[in-house]
C-alpha cells in the first residue's frame, strides 16, 4: 500500500532522511520510531505529498506521490505534527469543511460528520469552537479530520503526542480498531506506543533505516544467546562457580536489584533445565529461573546510539 | 467550482469571526460618511456662491452637476481608505495558514493551489464588495433630492471595486511570503503605499520613464473611471493587476514546498 525507495530528503546542505526504503501492506500498522530529529516528520511529510523527495520513489495507494499528487491525496488522511485547525470554527462547521475539502459527496457529508463525531467521542463538544477545546479534544478533531472522508491510508505524526495518559490509551484503541481495514503509518518516539498499536516497527535514526521488525522479534534478535536471570540461596562464591561450570554457560554475572542478588547466565542453547538441576543437586534453594529478554527500551538506545567515528562520516557524507 | 467556493466560505467567515473584517468595515464606513456629508457641504455650499454671484451679475447661473462633483470626489477618497485599510483584509488570509500549520492540511488535499488562492481573493472581495455595496446609499440618497447619472456612478463604482481587486490580490501575494500577520500587513501596506503614489516619481521625470511611472500608478488609472468614463485601458490595467498579484500567489504557494 505505502512504498518508499531509497527516499532521501535534503533541506539544502542537511539531509533530513538519506536513502530510505521501506514498505507498508494493506492492512498493517506500521511505526516509525526515532528520537527526535530522526527524519520521522520528514518522511511523513513525503508520503503525504506535502514535501517533495529529493530523490527516491514513493508510492502510496498504487499511485506515485510525484506525478500523481492528487490520486494520492483523495486517498489518505494525514495528521500533521501540530493538529491543523482553525481556532475560530466550530468542531462540526470544521469537519464539514474538510469533508468537502477532501471531496466528498455533498450528500454523505452530514452522515459522515456523525459518524467521525462518535468514532472519535466528540458528540459532546461538536457545537464549540476549537480554540475553546483542550488539548485531547483537539488532538481527537485532527484524528476526527483524518477519518472524515474515510481514506484507505492513514498518516498519523505522533497522534499521541500531548495527551494525558488514559487519553493515550483511548487514541491507541482507536488506532488499533482502524488497523485491518486501513493501512496505518504513524510515527512516534514512544516505545510502549509501538509494541501496543503496530504490527511492524521501521526504527530511523539520522534520517537512515537502523531497523525493521515486529516489535517482538525486535526485543528477541539483539540478545542473540539466550540469558537467564537466576536467583538461589546459597553461598555467593560457591553458587558463581558451580553455575559457571554448568555446560554451555558462557558467562555469569552478578546482578543486584532490589536488594536481592541473582545471577545473569549467557550461553548459547537452552540452559533452564541444566542450570536448575545444577541448583537442586546441590542443595541450594532455587527462588527464581527466567529468560532475560532486552527491552524495547535498551534495544532502541542501542540501535541509534552512533558510534562517534560513524557519525563523523556520515556528516561528511 | 465547488472547492474554491469551501474555500470561500471559510476564508469568509475567518474574516468575520477572527479577522477584523468587521472593524474594517466600520472604519471605512464612518470615514466614509464623515468624509461623504464634507465634500457635499463643500459642493453645496459652492454653488450656492455661485448662484449667488450670478444673480448679482445677472445671466443664467452656469449648470453645476452636483451629485456628480460629490460622488467623484467621494471616491477618489474611498480608493485612498481602501488602500489604507486592505493590508488589514489580506494580512491573515496565507500568513495564518502557514502560521496554525493548516496549509499542510490545504495541501494534502485534493485540492489546486488555483482554487485555494482563488477561493482567498474572492473572499477578500466579498468582504470589499459588501463595503463598497453600503456606501451606494450615497448616490441613491443623492437622487431623493436631485438627478443622478447612474450608470457614470456604476462604473465609478465599478471602477472601485477593480482597484480594490488589484491591491487585494496584490496582499494576498504578500501575505503568502511569510507566516507573520505583520509582516505581511506592514509589507503589503509599502507596497500599496508605493503604487499608490508612483506617479508622483514620474511628475519631474521627462519622456517614457515618467509616462512608465505614471501608467503603473493605481490611483491614475481611477481619474476616469471616477468620472464614470470608462476607458478600456484602466479596466485593462486593473485586470492585469489582479492576474498579476493572483499568478505571484500561486507561484509563491507552490513553492512553499520547495522552502518547506
Amino acid at each position: 500500500m505505502i512504498q518508499v525507495e531509497h527516499l532521501t530528503k535534503r533541506y539544502g546542505p542537511n539531509t533530513a532522511v538519506q536513502d530510505l526504503s521501506f514498505q507498508v501492506a494493506p492492512g498493517e500498522i506500521l511505526g516509525l520510531l526515532g528520537p527526535n530529529g530522526a527524519g520521522k516528520t520528514t518522511t511523513l511529510r513525503v508520503l503525504a505529498g506535502f514535501l517533495p523527495a529529493t530523490e527516491g520513489k514513493v508510492q502510496v495507494a498504487g499511485f506515485d506521490v510525484f506525478e500523481q499528487p492528487m490520486e494520492v491525496k483523495r486517498r489518505i488522511g494525514y495528521l500533521p505534527e501540530l493538529p491543523p485547525l482553525y481556532p475560530e470554527m466550530s468542531v462540526e462547521g470544521y469537519l464539514g469543511f474538510v469533508a468537502r475539502l477532501k471531496r466528498l459527496p455533498p450528500r454523505q457529508v452530514p452522515g459522515r460528520i456523525d459518524a467521525v463525531l462518535e468514532q472519535c467521542s466528540l458528540g459532546e463538544v461538536q457545537h464549540r469552537l476549537l480554540g475553546r477545546l483542550s488539548k485531547g479534544y483537539r488532538q481527537r478533531v485532527g484524528l476526527a479530520q483524518v477519518l472524515i472522508h474515510d481514506p484507505p491510508v492513514l498518516i498519523l505524526d505522533e497522534p499521541t503526542a500531548g495527551l494525558d495518559p488514559r487519553q493515550i490509551l483511548e487514541v491507541r484503541q482507536l488506532i488499533k480498531s482502524l488497523g485491518g481495514s486501513r493501512t496505518i503509518i504513524l510515527s512516534t518516539h514512544i516505545l510502549p506506543e509501538v509494541s501496543a498499536t503496530c504490527g511492524r516497527v521501521v526504527i530511523i535514526n539520522r534520517g537512515q533505516v537502523v531497523a525493521v521488525d515486529t516489535p517482538e522479534n525486535l526485543s528477541r534478535r539483539r540478545t542473540g544467546a539466550e540469558r537467564l536471570l537466576v536467583r538461589i540461596d546459597g553461598p555467593a562464591d560457591q553458587v558463581k562457580e558451580a553455575l559457571g561450570a554448568v555446560p554451555g554457560v558462557a558467562a555469569v554475572q552478578e546482578e543486584i536489584s532490589d536488594g536481592v542478588t541473582g545471577w545473569q547466565v549467557e550461553g548459547p542453547g537452552d540452559l533452564g533445565p541444566a542450570l536448575a538441576r545444577e541448583v537442586v543437586q546441590r542443595g541450594w534453594g532455587l527462588r527464581e529461573l527466567r529468560p532475560l529478554t532486552l527491552s524495547l527500551e535498551d534495544i532502541f538506545i542501542e540501535l541509534t546510539t552512533a558510534e562517534p567515528s560513524a557519525e563523523g562520516e556520515e556528516v561528511a557524507a | 467550482m465547488r472547492a474554491v467556493a469551501n474555500i470561500w466560505r471559510r476564508e469568509l467567515l475567518s474574516l468575520f469571526a477572527a479577522a477584523p473584517a468587521y472593524v474594517v468595515l466600520a472604519v471605512f464606513l464612518g470615514l466614509a460618511g464623515f468624509f461623504f456629508y464634507n465634500i457635499l457641504v463643500a459642493v453645496v455650499n459652492q454653488t450656492f456662491l455661485v448662484d449667488f454671484r450670478s444673480q448679482q451679475f445677472g445671466g443664467p447661473p452656469p449648470p453645476i452637476d452636483v451629485p456628480s462633483i460629490v460622488l467623484r470626489g467621494y471616491l477618489g477618497i474611498a480608493a485612498q481608505l481602501l488602500l489604507f485599510l486592505m493590508p488589514l483584509l489580506t494580512m491573515s488570509s496565507l500568513a495564518e495558514e502557514r502560521r496554525r500549520g493548516t496549509m499542510e492540511l490545504l495541501l494534502t488535499s485534493p485540492l489546486g493551489v488555483g482554487q485555494l488562492v482563488l477561493g482567498k481573493f474572492l473572499a477578500v472581495l466579498a468582504v470589499i464588495a459588501l463595503m463598497i455595496g453600503i456606501t451606494f446609499l450615497f448616490p441613491l440618497l443623492l437622487a431623493t433630492y436631485t438627478k443622478v447619472e447612474f450608470v457614470a456612478v456604476a462604473a465609478g463604482y465599478g471602477g472601485l471595486l477593480l482597484l480594490s481587486g488589484g491591491l487585494a490580490a496584490l496582499g494576498l501575494f504578500v501575505s503568502s511570503l511569510t507566516d507573520s500577520q505583520v509582516i505581511a500587513a506592514v509589507l503589503g501596506f509599502g507596497l500599496m503605499l508605493l503604487l499608490g503614489v508612483i506617479h508622483l516619481g514620474g511628475e519631474g521625470a521627462q519622456g517614457a520613464w515618467g509616462e512608465l511611472l505614471k501608467q503603473l500608478s493605481v490611483f491614475e488609472h481611477f481619474q476616469d473611471l471616477a468620472k464614470g468614463v470608462v476607458d478600456s485601458g484602466d479596466v485593462v490595467f486593473y485586470l492585469s493587476l489582479i492576474a498579476l498579484g493572483l499568478f505571484l500567489t500561486y507561484r509563491s504557494v507552490e513553492t512553499l514546498r520547495w522552502r518547506g
